[in-house]
């Protein structure tokens, strides 16, 4: 498996607060990580460490085989990037700011930029400041884009875009980006564009790591049991291997398991009950038990 | 060098470069058409006997009567390294500051290019930008003086100037190191406006005043006995790169 990012013990302080904490992380190439986390987590951090605008205070890290030190600019050459806020320069227009990002890269795919530029309806002589959040996104995506970048880094894109425009975007991400085979790392705290979009998550908070799994791994492994028994059953469901969360309610328990699903059913069949009844969970209870877990 | 960047820093400070050239040419432009009805001015001072005339030396007046000399006091002496300090102060206190509070550094630098790169040719562009206003407004004096019946000492002008140039562009150095260091521009150009003022209260005072840059930026050792400063000036041009070179470092280091 070759990787596109590969973050290794990078931590990253500001003041007494570990805004990133002993993080390490490994994307695949090709592949769509959702890289999730609640506010302050440490999502943006992580990614201004990934694109050299932060530097670690510990740890090393390889993106597309380069330095993430060192070699800041090749990795910059073949990476796009879209910003949570979209701070261009106001005051070009749209078709000057595309002018001033051309120079920068040897590959820039006119021919996409005008596809995009059409499929957005970008107006190319009006002003940055003056296009809306949407068209603003739109406008960065299509500056990420056109130098075929191998990384797509996209830091909380879809926050405040209207569904529509949201669709869009995701439609993108999904129908053109991705089955062009290029790796795309999704910050976002939208649970549900990423369980759209996404093939592998990572699951951030307090700077610390969590999880990191392709999804359906996640989702197959972040199950609940309910069951009703007929009697109190009087056992510790926390010395069972793979239990991690118990909650009851009289005789009814709920019992959150990781790995070994089908030997706590078996266990449990062995007690009377009334329910025995496997439930899925979807990414966002997936997160909010990781989370609540990790804030205990 | 990054021509991208350079253009766009060029475009981001044009309008302070026609605010100062204009106001700089202006003035300069002024000074040999003025020269007649000043020196009738304080002749008629003189010969007035009138209270003024007594802080009126007449070796000043005699001095004034070399058009060269005229045109120095007023431009080298005064005009030009007041109003190119402020200048300069406006050229540098934005370059990083500027990107850094409004956050389109953060764009920037997303692109692949060095922050170094990215460091000098802000620095470049401001210079450039200084200079042209300096350049541009002294050239305008010998221009004006064409109409007149005067003549300047064209090499001893130029050279004066350049010695003014040099401590201007330290005085930008330092200003730029303060917008790279303070991420918000009007408290960066404070922070250099300070350091300048403590370096004129060095000046007030006979032991300190060979310290102070105001001691030279006149060019006026020169002007006044023939002689560069030579030490003096390499002091301050050591300074200048200095503040520059550690900029350059600050911004490389720099978190964004």
């Amino acid at each position: 498996m070759t990787l596109a990012v590969e973050l290794i013990a990078i931590s990253k302080v500001y003041g007494r607060k570990k805004a990133v904490d002993c993080l390490s992380l490994k994307v695949p190439r090709g592949s769509i990580l959702g890289f999730l986390g609640p506010n302050g987590a440490g999502k943006t951090t992580t990614i201004k460490l990934m694109l050299g605008l932060l530097r670690p205070d510990e740890g090393e890290g390889r993106i597309l085989g380069l330095d993430m030190v060192r070699d800041t600019v090749g990795v910059r050459r073949n990476i796009g990037y879209v910003a949570e806020v979209q701070q261009m320069y106001g005051y070009m227009t749209v078709q000057e700011l595309l002018g001033f990002c051309r120079p920068f890269y040897s590959r820039w795919n006119e021919k996409l930029v005008a596809g995009y530029l059409d499929m957005f309806q970008l107006p190319l002589g009006e002003k940055v400041k003056n296009l809306s959040k949407g068209m603003k996104t739109q406008l960065a995506l299509v500056t990420a884009l056109a130098p075929d970048p191998e990384l797509l880094i996209l830091d909380e894109p879809t926050s405040g875009l209207d569904p529509l425009s949201r669709q869009e975007f995701l439609r993108i991400i999904l129908e053109e980006i991705s089955v062009q085979g290029r790796t795309v790392f999704f910050s976002s705290h939208q649970l549900q564009d990423v369980e759209r979009v996404a093939d592998h998550v990572a699951i951030i908070d307090h700077g610390k790591l969590l999880a990191v799994k392709p999804l359906d791994e996640l989702k197959a492994t972040g199950k609940k049991i309910r069951v009703v028994f007929q009697h109190e059953p009087g056992i510790d469901f926390l010395s069972w291997p793979g239990v991690r969360e118990v909650n009851r309610q009289g005789n009814a328990y709920l019992l959150a398991v990781d790995n070994y699903l089908p030997e706590t059913l078996g266990r449990l069949q062995e007690y009377p009950h009334f329910t025995l009844e496997v439930i899925d969970q979807n990414l966002e209870e997936i997160f909010l038990d990781k989370i609540r877990e990790e804030r205990k | 060098m990054s021509l991208a960047v350079l253009r766009k820093e060029l475009r981001e400070m044009r309008w302070k470069l026609l605010l100062g050239t204009g106001v700089l040419t202006v003035l300069a432009a002024s000074l040999p058409l003025l020269y007649e009805f000043l020196l009738e001015m304080m002749r008629a001072f003189l010969s007035s006997g009138d209270l003024l005339s007594r802080f009126l030396p007449a070796g000043q007046v005699k001095m004034l009567e070399n058009f060269t000399f005229y045109i120095w006091s007023q431009w080298n002496g005064k005009n030009l390294y007041q109003l190119g300090i402020v200048f300069a102060l406006l050229s540098g206190m934005g370059l990083i500051a500027g990107e850094t509070s409004s956050q389109t550094i953060q764009f920037l630098l997303a692109r692949p290019v060095s922050r170094r790169k990215v460091f000098f040719t802000k620095a470049a562009a401001g210079a450039l930008v200084l200079l042209l206003m300096v350049l541009t407004s002294t050239a305008a004096i010998f221009l004006v003086t064409r109409f007149t019946p005067y003549s300047l000492e064209a090499g001893r002008l130029w050279l004066a100037t350049a010695i003014t140039v040099l401590c201007l562009l330290s005085v930008y150095s330092l200003t730029l190191f303060c917008s790279t260091v303070i991420d918000d521009p009007v408290r960066a150009g404070g922070a250099a406006l300070l350091v300048i003022l403590a370096s004129s209260v060095l000046g007030w005072f006979p032991a300190t005043r060979d310290f102070s840059l105001f001691a030279y930026i006149q060019g006026a050792q020169y002007f006044l006995d023939g002689a560069v400063p030579v030490w003096p000036l390499a002091v301050i041009t050591m300074s200048g790169l200095l503040l520059l070179l550690s900029g350059a470092l600050v911004f490389e280091r720099k978190d964004f």
